[in-house]
């Protein structure tokens, strides 16, 4: 391969181009069909009046009279706030919870692979099997974990509702979810600290840093750049939860659980509210995009590349 | 090289157009095609494909008429079954035949203009509905849309084996949902952990019941919530009563944390009364899915009070979708199918031209099959011929799944204690008039 190089960017020769395009094409084909397009025409159905069962009818436009509905909806933007908590309970527990299991699992454990077949398999798990055997560990009269605490004195009126409380079911299920996605979190940082020279944490252990600070003044600025590209791919995954609590609460009791997912595909497919739930998923869309550049522009003040 | 690579990249692009081309030219040989085919195309879910019923009916109806019944899996719950039926339809499905359990589905394919008209259809196929169904029969601008395949009737079936356990008479009609709960604290023994009473408490017909059978409407003339009348407080007490207040019956949460469910009183033998839909002997009569070593008798609903001497009334229908591919097949299916439900399936057919003989063998069809439990004349009093009128079982109306839905959301909160009775009347009444008057 011939390669020309300018004072700034390396450039391919057109016959390279012609064989990264044969590469990218089948990819991109598909990006276009399932990803830009579903999203240009979610766009489209956002701004017409297409909110009834009946024949596809796509030719009145509202333009944002779908989106002033939105806003005007309280039971929508108490989904948004909803999913919003949501997102902090699991983006903190499952950054924090993963970061501390690849702590664990960088060092030389006794049964470290099964540990890391352990930490793996409920992402492997299908959603409605979590459902359902959290639903019986979670079960608040006759539950395993219910029962543990009754043992070690908590008073029966004290016993947590897990999933059954309108308090608790949200905290309850963002914990269920951490559960089940540390794995992928685990291993990506996992991966980080391998990369961290050890020679830094000799050198920090021979000017007497105990592991708080080899944890903080080593660790993690080192893996930072990692803890980034978590978290931001964390908060967009968590704004798009819908079968765990689809499975498990339904978004109940009342509408305790009724995050944004829920709500749009209830609008959608419950009331037959197309555009209106365009309109919704749009927003959310909007409402993630802002969260990521606000992520992206504070990275500056703590991600050392 | 540039040009293979530029035409291959361009083939690519016009696949899925090229894939698109072309239908329109085998739509007429398509049609003809599809009016040879001996094969009717029937939406089914998950639990119907299962169901030993749905088997024995449709093998019965292809050895009568040749046609073979191909069932199209809707994979998933039974709550999601028309979340997806709804999108296939409006995609242009062309699978034939829906049942429509719920008068809120029917309200809504109809409204959609889902539903194939069936006068024509039927002549064709030599059915004659007016015979069959008479008064049962529902038209629409003058056209027929669906047909009838049964009438679900309200009664309450009980577990005798619990009542002679705990040394209690059987329950008689005429009676009352006081005589009820008195009834069920006789038989409820939470040592052995059965309770007197079960509902299924996921359906929220059952949270305005009582005023449902007072003939009281979910509907103001202004056509806004009257869910600020005093009986829809006292029929969502009632339910919250059963299990709190009287304890002869699982809480909500309870019901919630047990996983219960609507066929957890035929599978687990548990509890010792049920009000319930007359489609439910189908389950009492079907011991291969429901093994049971306890029989079960039958007893009309009781009264909600003087003004409440109602029964609940519902019922499916069979119906053919616009887009059908094989509708004279779909005709026949239908009509078929409609008319012999309840010989696989049990329950109450939708018919007025069952002759007493008939009838009878209807009913002793049930009987037989519930292994002596009840009689025919314990069927009949309870089903056909008992001191009750008769009134919808659920809030059918403009927006009724969203008026429903918010019913039961608030129903959720003060069933679980977590929120008040008056504050859960007042957030059904807020919330379902800005849906109900929204314009």
């Amino acid at each position: 391969m011939q390669v020309r190089s300018s004072s700034r960017l390396t450039r391919f020769t057109p016959r390279d181009s012609s064989t990264a395009l044969l590469f990218i094409g089948p990819f991109f084909l598909g990006f276009v069909l399932f990803n830009l397009l579903p999203l240009f025409y979610s766009i489209f159905l956002s701004l017409v009046d297409f909110n009834t069962l009946g024949q596809i009818r796509t030719d009145r436009f509202v333009w944002l009279a779908n989106y002033a509905r939105a806003f005007a909806d309280r039971l929508a933007l108490a989904s948004y706030g909803r999913s919003f908590l949501f997102s902090l309970l699991y983006v903190a527990g499952i950054i924090v919870a993963s970061l501390f299991l690849a702590l664990l699992l960088n060092r030389d454990l006794y049964l470290r692979t099964l540990s890391r077949t352990m930490i793996y398999m409920p992402y492997v798990a299908n959603v409605i099997a979590i459902g359902m055997v959290w639903s019986i560990v979670l079960n608040p009269y006759n539950g395993p974990v219910n029962a543990l605490l009754a043992l070690v004195g908590v008073p029966e009126e004290s016993l947590p509702q897990w999933l059954l409380g309108v308090r608790s079911s949200l905290p309850t299920l963002a914990g269920i979810k951490v559960w089940q996605n540390l794995a992928f979190q685990t291993i990506v940082f996992l991966a980080a600290l391998q990369e961290v020279p050890r020679e830094l944490y000799e050198c920090a252990q021979i000017d007497g840093a105990g592991w708080w600070r080899k944890l903080f003044r080593i660790t993690l600025p080192l893996i930072s750049p990692t803890t980034f590209f978590l978290v931001v791919v964390t908060v967009i995954g968590s704004f798009n939860s819908f079968a765990l609590v689809k499975a498990l609460t339904n978004g109940g009791p009342g509408s305790a659980t009724r995050i944004i997912t829920l709500f749009i595909y209830e609008q959608a497919f419950k009331y037959s509210y197309y555009s209106y739930s365009n309109a919704l998923a749009c927003l959310l869309f909007l409402f993630i995009l802002a969260v990521t550049v606000v992520q992206w522009r504070l990275q500056k003040r703590w991600v050392h590349y | 090289m540039r040009r293979f690579v530029h035409f291959w990249l361009a083939s690519l692009l016009l696949l899925p157009v090229a894939s698109f081309a072309g239908g329109g030219q085998e739509g007429k040989a398509g049609e003809q095609k599809a009016a040879e085919e001996k094969v009717v195309t029937v939406f089914a879910s998950s639990k119907a494909m299962a169901d030993n019923s749905w088997t024995l009916r449709n093998d019965a109806f292809e050895k009568e008429t040749g046609i073979k019944v191909d069932l199209q899996l809707v994979p998933g719950s039974e709550e999601d079954f028309y979340d997806k039926t709804d999108i296939a339809v409006m995609g242009g499905d062309t699978t034939d035949c829906i049942r429509l359990t719920n008068p809120l589905n029917i309200a809504r394919y109809v409204g959609a203009g889902f539903l194939m008209p069936l006068d024509d259809l039927l002549k064709k196929v030599g059915s004659d509905p007016q015979k069959v169904f008479g008064k049962f029969l529902k038209k629409h601008d003058g056209k027929l849309l669906y047909l009838p395949y049964e009438q679900s009737i309200h009664s309450v079936y009980y577990n005798k084996k619990i009542f002679d356990e705990a040394g209690v008479p059987y329950p008689k009609a005429p009676w009352t949902w006081d005589d009820y709960i008195a009834t069920a604290k006789k038989l409820t023994n939470k040592d052995k952990g059965i309770y007197g009473s079960y509902f299924v408490l996921d359906w929220e017909y059952y949270y305005y019941m009582i005023a449902r059978q007072r003939n009281i409407s979910a509907y103001k003339a202004d056509r806004s919530s009257n869910y600020d009348t005093p009986a829809f407080k006292e029929a969502m007490k009632f339910m919250y009563d059963l299990g709190e207040t009287h304890k002869v019956q699982p809480t909500f949460k309870e019901y919630r944390a047990n996983k219960y469910g609507w066929d957890t009183w035929a599978a687990t033998g548990k509890f010792g009364m049920i009000c319930i839909g007359s489609w439910f002997t189908g389950l009492l009569t079907d011991e291969v899915t429901y093994p049971r070593d306890w029989d079960w008798g039958i007893v009309e609903t009781p009264a909600a009070g003087p003004s409440g001497k109602n029964n609940l009334m519902a019922g499916g229908v069979w119906a053919v979708l616009k887009k059908a591919k094989h509708t004279l097949n779909a005709a026949r299916y239908a009509a078929w199918v409609s008319e012999r439900w309840y010989v696989e399936g049990g329950g109450i057919p939708a018919r007025v031209n069952l002759t007493e003989a008939e009838v009878q063998d209807l009913l002793g069809g049930i009987a037989g099959k519930s292994r002596g439990s009840v009689t025919v004349a314990d069927l009949k009093s309870a089903l056909l011929q008992n001191s009750l009128g008769v009134v919808d079982e659920k809030v059918t109306g403009p927006k009724a799944k969203e008026y429903t839905d918010i019913i039961y959301r608030q129903a959720e909160l003060y069933m679980s204690g977590e929120q008040p009775l008056d504050e859960t009347m007042k957030q059904i009444k807020e919330q379902s008039d800005k849906i109900l008057l929204q314009k």
